[in-house]
């Protein structure tokens, strides 16, 4: 168990980091997400040493960390603006950890050139760091605090400070290069997709308290409750109330008809909210390959996306978020604003929450 | 637009002129045969009677030895002040940073005045050292809130990413606060160096009897006269001010020159 967080907490005064109880396994890329302000940057702070907490304690490697200054935890930080040293060149910025550790100089030069060919950057080792874009310090960051194998390392949204195009490019290098690297990898982000396609495991956080701890997978498609499954994609919500139960298949009556859903084993609250996850349902020119669940409605707006067209659909007393695919949709009739469809979706398909 | 970049440049040339004219007018007179009649020709006579006047060398010495001492002082002081004051300026009362900008604003009679009482209370002997800590302690005040200016615009997360790989404080202040503070630094001694060089008013109440300073010396031979060795000392003194803002000025223009790349 590389990193363990026993009830850590941390009080400012006006905000509050409540008790955080985190396991973290080696060799596991670990998300802390959730809006600005809700205690995931205080979280990797403590992680790091640059914030003492305030009750609770930290375990690396199952020695009690909570109150070791940052220099004596094996443990670095890619810094959301990178901060690397401008007075050193880009060798030497890698080189910062083990100049400090007084290696040999074959080592340091071995083990700087092999960061420096994980990320990419082998040519511009004697670059100043004010010769370098966005992108390549970024990579020179993460260089820098891999090169002499931390227990574990912090990525302070490591990838915020890039444009829109070359982050998603980042993403996925960052994804490469830490399945190379295999080191254990803690990144705190408010980008849920960023979290969604990088972490092992994740932590949905908000107003300083953990919500739901899961698989990306598993935090996607049963949450714990409708912030967590708003924040980590776009969602339809029915009010309504359950009326009977056959075999795991719950009937629920709403404003807008009613509905099955099928939950096996679970025992349901009588008053619930039913999410529906805007690609789970399906958009129907005619009554016909209908699911378990049907309802009508009339387009209200369409924004084509290339990859997929989004539509919002306005019913009797709601208004739902539809995707369809491409592949789907060029088989069909395109539809204009004003159009009746019928929208469908399988009785598995949904998550049922108790209503708030 | 062209009628008004003339306006600007001839107020610019006379603010030069305003400037540097009185400047140009000592080292003129320093290599006139007669100081006072610019018809009277030209010599070297001056500068060669300069060199052979002890009575000049004493004090320039003492006045070096001084600057270079205290100014080295004065920046050790000031600069740690502001490392050690910056990160936590928010929580100081503002009183604090005017407790420190003291010196600067007081008159200098004042300063002198109350550093000679203090010294002498301290019952310390006046001479080399009361005007070494003298200046000192003044010019602190000035490198102090160069300093700060300097380390304000350091990346405050670029310390935190010393001490995360590993670096301990001390390790953090000579490897990385003080490199990137250098240019500051030396800007600061220069600054200090230049305030006790020509320093007259503090040296002249901390100095006691024994000890005469460049300035000390060039007052009391005012007091008989201008003669023509002062315009000569005048001269020296232009160029070596004028030696340490190239310095400066090159040093500034180098570090720009790498950041254009």
């Amino acid at each position: 168990m590389p990193l363990e967080l026993k009830s850590l907490s941390k009080d400012f005064g006006g905000f509050r980091l409540s008790p955080l109880d985190l396991k973290i396994e080696r060799g596991e890329f670990f998300c802390l997400l959730g809006p600005s302000g809700c205690g995931k940057t205080t979280a990797l702070r403590l992680m790091g040493g640059f914030e003492t907490a305030t009750s609770g304690s930290l375990f690396l490697k199952g020695s009690d960390i909570t109150k070791l200054p940052p220099h004596k935890r094996n443990i670095h930080t890619v810094f959301q603006r990178y901060a690397l040293f401008p007075h050193l060149n880009v060798f030497e910025n890698v080189a910062f950890s083990l100049r400090l550790k007084k290696r040999p100089l074959s080592e340091i030069q071995e083990r700087v050139k092999e960061a420096l060919k994980l990320v990419e950057i082998e040519n511009l080792a004697t670059r100043k760091t004010n010769q370098i874009s966005g992108g390549q310090s970024q990579r020179v960051a993460l260089a820098r605090a891999i090169v002499d194998r931390p227990d574990v390392l912090l990525l302070d949204e490591p990838l915020s400070a890039l444009d829109p195009a070359l982050r998603t490019k980042m993403r996925e290098e960052l994804k490469a290069i830490c399945k190379k690297v295999q080191l254990t990898f803690v990144m705190v982000t408010h980008d849920q997709e960023e979290a969604l396609q990088l972490s092992d495991r994740m932590a949905v956080m908000k107003d300083g308290i953990c919500l739901q701890v899961g698989t990306p997978k598993a935090i996607y498609e049963d949450p714990v409750d409708s912030f967590v499954a708003r924040f980590i994609g776009p969602v339809n919500e029915i009010k309504g109330e359950i009326v009977e139960e056959v075999e795991g298949v719950h009937a629920v009556q709403s404003l807008c008809g009613t509905f099955k859903v099928k939950k096996n084993g679970v025992a349901l609250p009588k008053h619930i909210s039913l999410l529906l996850r805007p690609e789970k349902m399906r958009i129907l020119r005619t009554k016909a390959n209908v699911h378990d669940n049907l309802i009508e409605g009339q387009i209200q707006e369409l924004s084509y996306l290339g990859s997929r067209t989004e539509y919002t659909v306005k019913t009797k007393d709601n208004a739902f978020k539809v995707f369809e695919q491409e592949l789907e949709r060029q088989k069909k009739r395109s539809l204009n604003p004003g159009d009746k469809v019928f929208m469908t979706w399988r009785s598995e398909d949904s998550i049922v929450l108790p209503e708030r | 637009m062209q009628r008004r970049n003339r306006l600007v440049e001839t107020i610019f040339w006379l603010v030069i002129a305003f400037l540097y004219l009185p400047l140009f007018y000592v080292i003129f007179q320093a290599f006139l045969v007669d100081p006072h009649n610019w018809k009277s020709g030209f010599t070297m006579m001056w500068i060669i009677k300069l060199f052979d006047s002890p009575s000049l060398w004493l004090p320039l010495g003492t006045s070096l030895e001084i600057a270079v001492i205290s100014a080295t002082l004065s920046v050790s002081l000031g600069t740690l002040g502001a490392v050690g004051l910056t990160p936590i300026a928010a929580m100081l009362p503002a009183t604090f940073q005017t407790l420190i900008m003291l010196p600067i604003l007081l008159p200098e009679v004042i300063t002198g005045l109350s550093l000679l009482l203090f010294f002498l209370l301290l019952r310390m002997e006046l001479g080399f050292w009361t005007v070494v800590i003298a200046h000192a302690s003044f010019s602190a005040s000035f490198v102090y809130f160069i300093m700060v200016e300097q380390i304000r615009k350091l990346d405050p997360q670029m310390n935190e990413a010393a001490r995360d790989l590993g670096a301990k404080p001390n390790e953090v202040f000579w490897k990385v606060t003080l490199p990137n503070i250098l240019p500051g630094v030396m800007g600061a001694w220069l600054l200090a160096f230049t305030l006790s060089f020509d320093d007259f008013l503090i040296s002249f109440f901390t100095s006691g009897a024994g000890l005469t300073t460049l300035p000390l010396k060039i007052y009391s031979l005012m007091r008989i006269g201008v003669t023509p060795e002062l315009n000569g000392l005048s001269f020296f003194m232009i160029l070596i001010s004028t030696f340490l803002v190239l310095i400066l000025v090159s040093k500034e223009q180098s570090r720009k020159w790498v950041l254009k790349g």
